[in-house]
């Protein structure tokens, strides 16, 4: 039985295919059309999933939709009457957007997908819960999800048994940490849902000086429950997020490319450590109230690598499973298991143990792509592809990494990678000024043997999705300088031979020829493109920047 | 030449089109949302909790929910 989960038309457009509930294909859109964090229809996505199981879309026996369109038309509509007479300017965009698409969401899928099945439409949070708990190794756990904004919950805490997921309490738009945290994203003058990472980033470099006027905009409970001052924000008001009041607050907003001040670096170094007292009093409540050792959590703040690192280390929880697509992309997963393991009562696919679930090209494929662009290749054993690419690496070589299925989520794991040396003090200025062109404060993540992890960080548990922080070793940070952030942590990937056995080789290999089993691992794209797709994605942006080897499939492609 | 003026036909009416929502948008918001808006407000109705800041806590407990396949066919 084929299950089509979809999400779209906020942002991160993506679907999902599950057959007989295993998850066999998941993508974004963004990787199709270029765009990212696309809010289309994801066309492209669908077409993917439904030819990689060599099927028409008449074979899909159910599809699900990632939200419940009235309900969230319904929390508009309510925001309106609260933010009558000033709330104009979101009524006049929300409103026709909302009847000419996404009211008409049956009509939709009939016209786009031709597809004249049920469609079955999973609330928000659920989906996420479900995208957490469902693929889960868990057979009970509880379960926190928090992001913007779903129909009317922005944030929820519950228990998963089985096939069956109970939330049992909410904060409730507009309190939101997702939308505080875009507030002062827009503030520090990067994009909404797009810059949050980078907030995260920046924090580091910022002591939490701003908590007294934190303090006036987010009054937070030791139960890690919150509410915000609305007069600080616009967002009910008219399409932006601050208001006056907050731009008086924290001091006018920066620019976006203007240069970064110690003011915007202690706000984020606020927000950041603001959300991290949220998130640690949110799973110490869902501790005590389910009274259960597993916790499961997704939605975009779920992407906070920081704070889950804390909740790893500093909450009584035992295990904490966070999937590879915690944002709106992974709900289009949530929604297909949800209805298809708790609405159809199928019993639990296996768990979830790899992100690679996109599109895979094999060595036809990728070999008419480099002799139509003329590039020479050489083509190589597994084993001698592994010693080639070590060497690079070793010898301080950046590297594209095209390889197995792309990942589904935001982090490259070990399939469209751009890996480098984390030894050598020059890779990230190196990296920033070659190839990726971010800005300097933003860190470079590091790639690690799982059973070597607990050697080089303060780590006891797998990241194999890259969605925990930890601080580097104190004694090991010299050795990883290009991997090590201004305040000593890392974001890491841990990786096993059984689900990720080639990058485990490679690191491997690493290892023996450096003495120190990491490599550097970056998403194949440069600043403002999604991570590539396609070996053709990858030959374009290998020819772009100063990437100086590509290994593609079998082949390995070197500048001269 | 015809095309041209096709276009810019389309576009004064997709002008006019514009204002006509505009307009309507603006009755509708100020004639049927306003004074809903403004008996919720005479009712103490405050549907966004924006005056409950002084709670011990902020979690709102969710119904009790059964889900079915036939609730789920529902967008609301």
């Amino acid at each position: 039985m084929y299950v089509l989960g979809i999400s779209c038309f906020y942002h991160d457009s993506a679907a999902a295919l599950l057959r007989d509930g295993a998850v066999v294909f998941a993508a974004a859109e963004e990787r199709y059309t270029r765009e990212k964090h696309c809010i289309g229809f994801p066309h492209r996505a669908i077409a993917a999933a439904l030819a990689h199981e060599g099927i028409p879309i008449d074979a899909v026996d159910a599809v699900a939709f990632y939200e419940k369109p009235v309900l969230k038309f319904d929390r508009l509509l309510l925001s309106s009457l609260a933010a009558f007479p000033r709330g104009f300017p979101v009524f006049r965009r929300f409103v026709p957007l909302w009847f000419k698409r996404k009211l008409r969401t049956p009509a939709t899928f009939r016209r786009e997908l031709g597809y004249s099945k049920p469609v079955y439409y999973v609330e928000h949070h659920v989906a996420h819960a479900a995208s957490a708990f469902l693929p889960s190794p868990f057979a009970e756990a509880a379960i926190v999800t928090i992001d913007g904004a779903g129909e009317w919950a922005t944030t929820t805490m519950g228990v998963g048994r089985g096939t069956a997921i109970e939330l049992h309490d909410e904060v409730r738009f507009p309190h939101s940490l997702g939308l505080l945290y875009s507030t002062i994203t827009a503030h520090l003058g990067f994009r909404v849902n797009n810059g949050e990472g980078k907030v995260m980033g920046l924090a580091a470099y910022g002591r939490p000086t701003f908590r007294e006027a934190f303090d006036r905009l987010i009054t937070l409970r030791p139960d890690g429950s919150f509410w915000l001052d609305m007069d600080y924000f616009a967002y009910l008001h008219r399409p932006a997020m601050a208001s006056a009041r907050l731009e008086r607050l924290l001091g006018p907003p920066r620019a976006p490319g203007a240069e970064l001040t110690q003011r915007h670096r202690d706000i984020a170094g606020t927000l950041q450590a603001v959300v991290e007292e949220a998130l640690l009093g949110m799973a110490r409540r869902a501790h005590e109230r389910t009274g259960l050792p597993k916790l499961c959590l997704a939605g975009g703040v779920a992407l906070n690598c920081v704070a889950n690192g804390r909740i790893v280390r500093e909450t009584p929880f035992d295990e904490v499973f966070i999937p590879p697509a915690t944002g709106d992309d992974g709900a289009s997963l949530g929604c297909a298991a949800y209805l298809y393991h708790t609405l159809m009562g199928h019993p639990r696919a296996a768990p979830l143990r790899t992100a690679a679930l996109g599109d895979a090209f094999g060595p036809d494929a990728i070999e008419r792509v480099l002799s139509s662009r003329g590039i020479a290749a050489r083509r190589c054993s597994r084993g001698d592809l592994v010693r080639r690419v070590a060497e690079a690496i070793a010898q301080d070589r950046v590297v594209g990494w095209f390889q197995d299925r792309m990942e589904f989520g935001p982090r490259a794991l070990g399939c469209r990678s751009i890996l480098a040396n984390p030894a050598n003090p020059q890779m990230k200025h190196i990296l920033n000024s070659r190839v990726k062109h971010r800005e300097p404060f933003r860190p470079y993540a590091p790639s690690v043997l799982l059973d070597e992890a607990s050697r080089y960080f303060e780590l006891d548990v797998p990241s194999p999705f890259m969605l925990l922080a930890a601080p580097v070793r104190p004694g090991q940070r010299d050795a990883l300088p290009a991997i090590t952030h201004a305040d000593g942590s890392a974001r890491i990937q841990t990786v096993d031979r059984e689900t990720c056995p080639l990058f485990h080789d490679l690191i491997a290999r690493v290892g023996e020829l450096t003495g120190t089993p990491v490599v550097l691992n970056t998403s194949f794209n440069v600043r403002g493109e999604p991570i590539v797709r396609s070996p053709d994605d990858a030959c374009n942006c290998f020819a772009t920047t100063g990437i100086d080897c590509l290994a593609i499939g079998d082949w390995i492609v070197e500048k001269a | 030449m015809a095309a041209r003026a096709w276009d810019r036909i389309k576009a004064i009416l997709g002008a006019l089109g514009r204002a006509q929502t505009f307009a309507l948008l603006l009755l509708f918001y100020v004639f049927v949302l306003g004074p809903v808006a403004l008996l919720a407000r005479l009712a103490g109705r405050d549907f966004l909790r924006l005056r409950a800041r002084g709670r011990d806590s902020f979690w709102v407990p969710r119904p009790p929910d059964e889900p079915t396949l036939e609730r789920a066919r529902h967008q609301s």
